[in-house]
């Protein structure tokens, strides 16, 4: 009887021990993960935000031709868009962890693709014109579309500069974590991730 | 006195088989156990003078943007000839190191409007187009260097900027971006 005490003491030792330990290595790094998120949180209302504007001119230009001069008079239509758009990331897409690894503290931040944030404006700029009546017209003497030809162009260019600013997005974010890390002490540790992974 | 003596052994045993349950368990666990009774003061530490370690160039901002320029018949109004280059931009802070002791106050007092304006980091040629009578020369030396004279195309493109009501909006944004850097070196008030 006195035995089947015994063992349910240690039992009961052996729990408490195993209890103790379960909170301890986390609980240290709790204070310092939550003032970092809370500063972030504070200053940000996303993370990074990289604004790419994008001018595209339209140039239409048409010289008229008779018999008796070779050169008649030239008539320019000159259009002018801008589009801007921003990249970064929603502030709840970034998972930002202080954790303990071989006795350093890191600052361990998972970030997903950047994304456009935002809608895209887009405003004409005035510009100067031969003529105001003359009609654009196209490679093949009809009215061009010209409203047409510029939104294909910028949506081209946009496109062909997107990865360089994602690139540029994502050194934004490098540098702010970057600097997060050396203001409170820790090492950084950034993972991008990609689109599948998460 | 026998139960006394019952609960005295009862105790020893207790304690045994914690010191070899701890033991048995890696000492790791004991520590962490020993830890959790040792007396703890509190202390907390205000860092006023935090500095950036590096020097970062930050950019804030990207821009495709045209440069046009007009010849013109002698009346001044009927244009000629076209000239259109297109440029990329990229735009930012060169060294936010010499910025943070002038603007870091400023920042901290969350004042974007204080912050200085970007700068042109670099602007990169991407293809060009003359239209009428405008020669190709004369369209190419707005990206002529010279060892004494700075590219006119530079000074276009902030010109342009400028014109197209882009650059209040860069600058805005990229004065937003830096205090959001700077602010990480403000000693705020212990979060509790």
């Amino acid at each position: 009887m006195k035995w089947i005490n015994i063992f349910a003491l240690l039992n009961v030792s052996v729990l408490f021990v195993l209890g103790c330990q379960f909170q301890t290595p986390d609980t240290q790094e709790k204070p310092i993960e939550q003032e970092i998120l809370a500063k972030i949180r504070q200053d940000n209302t996303e993370i990074a935000n990289l604004e790419a504007s994008y001018s595209i001119n339209y140039v239409n230009f048409y010289q008229s031709k008779n018999l008796i001069r070779m050169n008649g008079k030239k008539y320019f239509y000159i259009r002018n868009d801008v589009a801007t758009v921003f990249y970064g990331y929603p502030l709840k897409d970034a998972d930002i962890k202080v954790v303990t690894e071989n006795n350093q503290r890191l600052l361990r931040v998972k970030l997903s693709q950047p994304k456009q944030v935002g809608g895209m404006s887009r405003y004409i700029v005035p510009n100067e014109n031969n003529d105001p009546n003359y009609v654009p017209l196209d490679e093949k003497g009809e009215k061009a579309d010209v409203e047409k030809y510029i939104k294909e162009r910028l949506d081209k260019t946009i496109k062909m500069y997107e990865e360089k600013r994602i690139e540029s997005t994502r050194e934004m974010s490098q540098i702010y974590f970057q600097n997060i890390a050396d203001r409170f002490g820790l090492k950084l540790q950034l993972e991008f991730i990609s689109a599948g992974e998460k | 006195m026998k139960q006394f003596k019952f609960i005295v052994i009862i105790g020893v045993i207790v304690a045994i088989f914690v010191v070899i349950g701890n033991i048995y368990l890696r000492s790791a666990y004991f520590t962490a156990l020993w830890d959790r009774f040792i007396p703890k003061g509190e202390q907390s530490i205000s860092i006023q003078a935090l500095q950036p370690k590096r020097a970062d160039k930050l950019f804030t901002a990207f821009a495709y943007i045209p440069i046009i320029d007009y010849k013109k018949e002698n009346d001044g109004k009927t244009i000629k000839g076209v000239c259109s280059r297109e440029y990329t931009v990229d735009i930012g802070y060169n060294d936010t190191l010499k910025l943070f002791d002038q603007y870091h106050e400023a920042a901290c007092k969350n004042d974007f409007q204080a912050m200085p304006n970007p700068a042109l980091l670099g602007s990169d040629f991407v293809e060009a187009e003359e239209k009428g009578d405008y020669s190709k020369t004369d369209c190419d030396s707005f990206d002529t260097k010279t060892s004494t004279t700075r590219k006119k195309s530079d000074i276009e493109i902030l010109t342009k900027l400028g014109e197209d009501g882009q650059w209040n909006k860069i600058a805005e944004n990229s004065k937003k971006i830096l205090t959001r850097y700077l602010r990480i070196y403000c000693s705020e008030p212990s979060l509790k």
